[in-house]
């Protein structure tokens, strides 16, 4: 359903605001995001070195 | 002078903010401008303004929804809204008459980056409990969309809730969509005399816990109440302690009796009639009893209960004039101008009684000086950083707007 309602960029903005305060996706990683959305992605938490 | 920018469309302002990120830019993100002497001065290489981005995109009266481009100027929103009966629910003030800002020129995408509510706030929520969806480009210029049309989208993270109050420093909006309500029939305002600051504070909690639906609650000191227009308020030289009642016209008489029977301890009211009413709380929204002159003007956030003590403390320092909005919960604070904006006894004074504190009016150095919002405790302050790193990674979108480098 996420992929459907939101665009790949809408995604990223959304997944990247979890990569900040959960920099290693350990909490409920699957939960709110597809996983293979996050596969598809650059590393989120690569971001964050930026 | 920097390099203005008008973008008419959404992948104009794609193309200017990727050009800037690539340069490493920074850019002055405005609406009409109208808010530029508030918070900190930004230095930008480039000016976007979002003025050519105008229009109401969608208006369903029915669903109580609108949605408008960033741009379009809120008098217009308005008209189109009261043309159908509605309204904006939390009355978004107007900052320009109290910091020599243009009047009446505010845009509604700058109504909801900066989250202003006014007195309706105490009843229907702030701005950003209205919007309910965003389309925004962000510091790697890529569109995107959070949210959506209706109150129940409960997919993902509600990304726009969060860019309500970021004052442009994380994305750039182009599209705002909001929740209305309908004006109601009849407004009446019921007012208390004389009291001191304790007794008025006590006096709004009391008529808050009343089940009448009061749609706003403001002390203003003898000082302040004093450069109402209101004729008859302005001349009695007293503390006026207003709450305002909206409904149908039946209702609102019932809850009239009903509150001034609650309240009857504290002296004999006083009525403002439905012309009256409209009049009295569209200065407060203008915040015409703070002029625009060469005092400071602060904003604190309080507890509703120990607001009273809090201004008494600050008079310990210096003299200060405050209207109470929200019950209590918000102080504006006129102070004398100093170097430093008072901002040591301000913060020290919140920070003991609870509350944060917003320096709103001060000369431009001053305000580059200082701290004008609320200090960020470290691990918040890891998470904005974390949050502008993951929006605007090259750091271009309004820079310094709310804390020097970030």
């Amino acid at each position: 359903l996420m992929e459907v309602q939101f665009s790949p960029s809408d995604l990223a903005v959304q997944m990247r605001i979890k990569s900040v305060f959960d920099p290693l996706w350990l909490l409920n990683p699957g939960k709110v995001f597809p996983l293979t959305a996050l596969e598809l992605n650059e590393r989120p938490a690569a971001d964050q070195a930026a | 002078l920097s390099d203005l920018q008008r973008p008419g469309a959404d992948w104009e302002l794609q193309f200017v903010i990727a050009g800037c990120a690539e340069r490493r830019l920074p850019i002055e993100i405005v609406g009409s401008g109208s808010k530029r002497a508030v918070g900190r001065p930004v230095d930008g290489a480039v000016t976007v303004t979002t003025a050519s981005l105008r229009g109401i995109s969608l208006y369903e009266p029915n669903e109580l929804v609108m949605s408008a481009r960033a741009g379009t100027p809120l008098s217009q929103v308005e008209a189109e809204l009261a043309a159908r009966g509605q309204m904006l629910p939390f009355e978004p003030i107007d900052l320009a008459p109290a910091t020599g800002g243009p009047q009446g020129t505010q845009t509604i995408g700058a109504v909801f980056a900066t989250n202003m509510s006014g007195a309706r706030r105490v009843q229907c929520g702030a701005a950003r409990d209205h919007l309910l969806g965003i389309k925004g480009v962000n510091g790697r210029a890529e569109l995107f969309q959070a949210g959506g049309r209706v109150m129940k989208n409960v997919t993902g993270y509600d990304v726009a809730r969060g860019l309500a109050g970021s004052w442009g420093t994380l994305a750039v909006m182009t599209e705002v969509t909001f929740k209305v309500i309908p004006w109601p029939e009849t407004a009446a305002t019921v007012i208390y005399l004389g009291l001191p600051d304790n007794l008025a504070i006590e006096l709004l909690s009391a008529a808050m816990a009343q089940p009448v639906e009061v749609s706003g609650a403001v002390h203003l000191q003898a000082s302040v109440a004093a450069r109402l227009n209101h004729p008859g308020l302005k001349s009695m030289n007293k503390a006026v302690t207003a709450l305002r009642l909206e409904n149908f016209s039946s209702a609102v008489t019932g809850r009239k009796q009903r509150l001034k029977e609650a309240l009857k301890v504290y002296g004999k009211a006083l009525e403002l009639d439905h012309r009256e009413t409209l009049d009295f709380w569209s200065e407060l929204r203008r915040l015409s009893v703070m002029p625009n002159r060469q005092t400071l003007l602060w904003r604190i956030s309080a507890k509703p209960t120990t607001a009273p003590k809090l201004v008494a403390a600050i008079k310990r320092y210096m003299p200060a004039e405050a209207f109470y909005d929200w019950a209590g919960g918000l102080i504006w604070l006129e102070v004398p101008a100093t170097a430093d904006a008072g901002t040591a006894e301000i913060r020290r004074v919140t920070a003991i009684h609870g509350g944060h504190a917003m320096l709103i009016r001060a000369e431009p150095s001053v305000r580059t000086a200082v701290e004008v919002f609320q200090p960020l405790s470290p691990p918040v302050e890891r998470l904005t950083r974390g949050l502008k790193a993951a929006f605007d990674p090259a750091g271009i979108l309004n820079p310094g707007r709310m804390y020097a480098n970030l």
